[in-house]
C-alpha cells in the first residue's frame, strides 16, 4: 500500500504512544513510526518538529539536549505524567473512532 | 517551557540530517547521495522552521505582518509602477472624498434647528397668473396666512431685504448687515441663544422697546464677548436698541454676514400692505403634520383670501416647501451629475492601476513559483499579493485625502451664490474611509476637520434659497 499522508492530530498521537517507552530523538521517533507501521506511515521527519513543539507548549513532553552513547549531541524528548494520561486519553478516543468508523463502512 | 531559538532549532535539524546520513551511508549511498537522501527524507527545512516558529503564534496576525512587510520591500523596489498606482488611485479617491463631501454637507447634513424636518418655506405662487412660482410675500398675506391656517404651530417672517444698520457710539462705526424679522422667528426655527434671549413676540409689538439679538461673531469681534453686553444698549441708525441675547455663530440667516436681528413691528400701514412682496416666509409645521396636508391647508386658505380680496390675490396660490429641500434644489441635479462622473473617474482608475497589477504579474511568475517551492500555499500567496493591493490602496487614500482637500476648495468656490461655502471648510473624514473600502482596502483616514457650509439667499425680489450658516466649534 503506498504511504499516507498524516493527518495533525494523529500524528501528535503517535509521538506520545512512541515516547511511551522511553526518551527519543526527533530522527529517532520518525524512524520508529515508519519501522512499526512497516513502512505504512511515513512522515516527512521535518513536520515533526511543529508538532514536537506544539506538545511541548502544551506540556505533554519536554526535552533536553543530551549527549547520546555514539557520542552525538541530540535533544531527547519524554513523556510527562501529563502526557502519560493525554496519551491513554487519545488512545481511547482514537479506538472509539476507528469502531465507529469500522460500524459504518460494515453497515449494509 | 523551554523557550527554543532559531538556531537551537537549526542545530538539532543538523543533528538530524547527519544522523539520517550516516544511515544512509550504512546502507550502502555514497557521501553525497546520503546527504540528499537525508534532506529528501526530512522536506523542507525552511518550511520546518517556519512552522515551528509558528506554533503557539496567531497564525493570521504573523502572516498578515509578514506579508505587510514584504508588499512595502516589494514597492520600494518597483518605485515607477508604485508612484503611477498611487496616484492613479490617489486622483480617484481624491477627487470622488471631494465631491461626496460637497453633496453631504448641501444635501444631507441636517439643518441645525430643533426638529428641523418640520420646518417649511412659504412662497406666494403666481402660476395661476402665468407669473413665477417663487415669489415673496407680502405682509397682509402673510398675516393672513398665520391667522388662518390650521396645520401650523407657528409661522415667522423675515424682510427681504437686509438692512444696513451703522453701529455707532462704541468705538470705531461699523457698518452691520441687519434683519428685520417677527417677534417669533426664532421660536418658530426653535433656535437657542448663545448668551441672553431670543427675540420674542413680545418685542415686536409697536409700542416696545428696540431691542436686537446680535450675532456670535459680532459679539466676539467687536464686544470680546462680553456676558455684560446682555442688557445693555448699543446705537444702530442713531437708534438705541438694547441688546438681548446672542445666537449662535452658524445662524446666518437670510444671508450670510448677518450681525442683527431686530422686530418687524410691522405699523398699521404695513399691515394692510397686500402687494408689496418683500417678506421670507418661514413655518414650523404641527407635530405629525406632513407637508401635503399644509400644502392642502393654504391652499384652501389661498383660495378663501382670494375671495375676499379679489382684486390682489385672484388666482394667488401659497408653494410650502420643506426648509432642506428648498436651498438645494438649484444645484441638486448638477451634484448629481458630477457624483456620477467622479464615480466614473474612480471606476477608471481602478481599472487602470488592475492594470498596472495584472501586466506585473507576468514579470513576477519566478517570484510566485519560488514562493510556491518554498511551501507557500495558493491561499498563502493570494493573500500576500492582496496584502500589496490593500498597501497601494492605503497609501493611494492617504495621498487622496490631501489631494481631496484641495479639490474641496475649489470645487467650493465653483459652487454659485446660492448655495456657497465658508474658507474653512474641510472634508469630511469618514468619506475617504468609504472609498479606500471601495478599492478594497481598510484603511480609515480619520482626520478631525470642520466642515462649515454657508447659503446666501440672492437678492431682492425673487429668494430662491433661504440662507444659513454653521460651523463646528474650533
Amino acid at each position: 500500500m503506498p504511504p499516507r499522508k498524516l493527518v495533525q492530530g494523529t500524528l501528535e498521537l503517535l509521538i506520545l504512544r512512541t515516547l511511551r517507552s522511553g526518551a527519543l530523538h526527533g530522527h529517532g521517533i520518525a524512524k520508529h513510526i515508519e519501522r512499526t507501521s512497516d513502512e505504512v506511515l511515513l512522515v516527512e521527519h521535518g513536520s515533526l518538529y511543529p508538532a514536537l513543539r506544539r506538545l511541548e507548549q502544551q506540556e505533554f513532553i519536554t526535552s533536553k539536549w543530551e549527549q547520546t552513547d555514539r557520542g552525538r549531541d541530540m535533544r531527547m524528548y519524554r513523556l510527562t505524567p501529563k502526557g502519560r494520561r493525554q496519551l491513554v486519553a487519545e488512545e481511547s478516543r482514537w479506538a472509539e473512532l476507528v469502531r465507529a468508523m469500522a460500524r459504518v463502512l460494515d453497515a449494509v | 517551557m523551554t523557550e527554543r531559538h532559531d538556531d537551537d532549532l537549526a542545530r538539532e535539524i543538523q543533528a538530524h540530517l547527519e544522523l539520517e546520513a550516516e544511515e544512509q551511508v550504512a546502507s550502502g549511498l555514497d557521501a553525497a547521495d546520503a546527504r540528499l537522501a537525508a534532506r529528501r527524507a526530512f522536506g523542507s527545512v525552511a518550511w520546518t522552521q517556519e512552522q515551528v516558529r509558528a506554533v503557539g503564534r496567531w497564525r493570521p496576525l504573523d502572516d498578515l505582518r509578514q506579508d505587510a512587510r514584504f508588499a512595502a520591500r516589494t514597492l520600494v523596489r518597483n518605485p515607477g509602477f508604485a508612484c503611477v498606482a498611487m496616484l492613479t488611485l490617489a486622483l480617484g479617491i481624491g477627487a470622488n472624498t471631494a465631491v461626496f463631501s460637497l453633496v453631504q454637507t448641501v444635501l444631507l447634513r441636517p439643518l441645525p434647528f430643533a426638529d428641523p424636518d418640520r420646518l417649511v418655506v412659504l412662497w406666494e405662487d403666481f402660476t395661476g397668473r402665468g407669473g413665477p412660482r417663487e415669489v415673496q410675500a407680502s405682509p397682509a398675506n402673510f398675516l393672513d396666512w398665520r391667522e388662518q391656517n390650521r396645520t401650523f404651530e407657528g409661522m415667522a417672517a423675515i424682510d427681504g431685504l437686509l438692512q444696513t444698520f451703522n453701529l455707532t457710539g462704541a468705538g470705531e462705526p461699523e457698518r452691520l448687515s441687519g434683519a428685520r424679522v417677527t417677534g417669533n422667528l426664532f421660536g418658530v426655527l426653535g433656535l437657542q441663544p448663545v448668551a441672553g434671549r431670543t427675540l420674542v413676540p413680545d418685542d415686536d409689538r409697536a409700542a416696545a422697546e428696540p431691542t436686537a439679538v446680535i450675532s456670535e461673531g459680532l459679539w466676539r469681534r467687536r464686544f470680546g464677548a462680553d456676558p455684560a453686553l446682555i442688557g445693555r444698549t448699543i446705537r444702530l441708525n442713531d437708534i438705541l436698541y438694547t441688546v438681548v441675547g446672542v445666537v449662535p455663530g452658524h445662524f446666518q440667516f437670510p444671508l450670510r454676514g448677518t450681525d442683527v436681528w431686530v422686530p418687524a413691528a410691522f405699523g398699521p400701514e404695513q399691515r394692510s400692505q397686500r402687494t408689496a412682496f418683500v417678506l421670507n416666509i418661514v413655518g414650523r409645521l404641527k407635530s405629525g403634520v406632513t407637508t401635503e396636508q399644509a400644502q392642502a391647508d393654504m391652499d384652501g386658505v389661498a383660495r378663501r383670501i382670494a375671495e375676499q380680496h379679489p382684486g390682489t390675490n385672484a388666482r394667488l396660490g401659497v408653494l410650502v416647501v420643506p426648509l432642506h429641500a428648498q436651498y438645494a434644489s438649484p444645484i441638486r441635479a448638477t451634484l448629481n451629475i458630477l457624483l456620477a462622473v467622479v464615480g466614473v473617474v474612480l471606476l477608471v482608475a481602478c481599472v487602470n492601476v488592475a492594470h498596472l497589477l495584472l501586466a506585473r504579474s507576468s514579470e513576477r511568475r519566478r517570484e510566485l513559483a519560488l514562493r510556491g517551492a518554498l511551501g507557500a500555499g495558493r491561499g498563502r500567496v493570494f493573500r500576500q499579493l492582496l496584502t500589496e493591493s490593500l498597501l497601494l490602496a492605503s497609501v493611494g487614500a492617504v495621498l487622496g485625502a490631501a489631494f481631496s482637500t484641495l479639490a474641496f476648495q475649489s470645487l467650493a468656490r465653483l459652487i454659485p451664490r446660492a448655495v456657497s461655502r465658508r474658507h474653512d471648510a474641510g472634508v469630511a473624514p469618514w468619506r475617504v474611509g468609504v472609498h479606500g473600502t471601495r478599492r478594497g482596502g481598510d484603511e480609515r483616514c480619520v482626520r478631525r476637520r470642520s466642515v462649515a457650509r454657508g447659503f446666501s439667499a440672492q437678492p431682492p425680489r425673487h429668494v430662491e434659497g433661504v440662507g444659513h450658516q454653521e460651523s463646528h466649534p474650533p
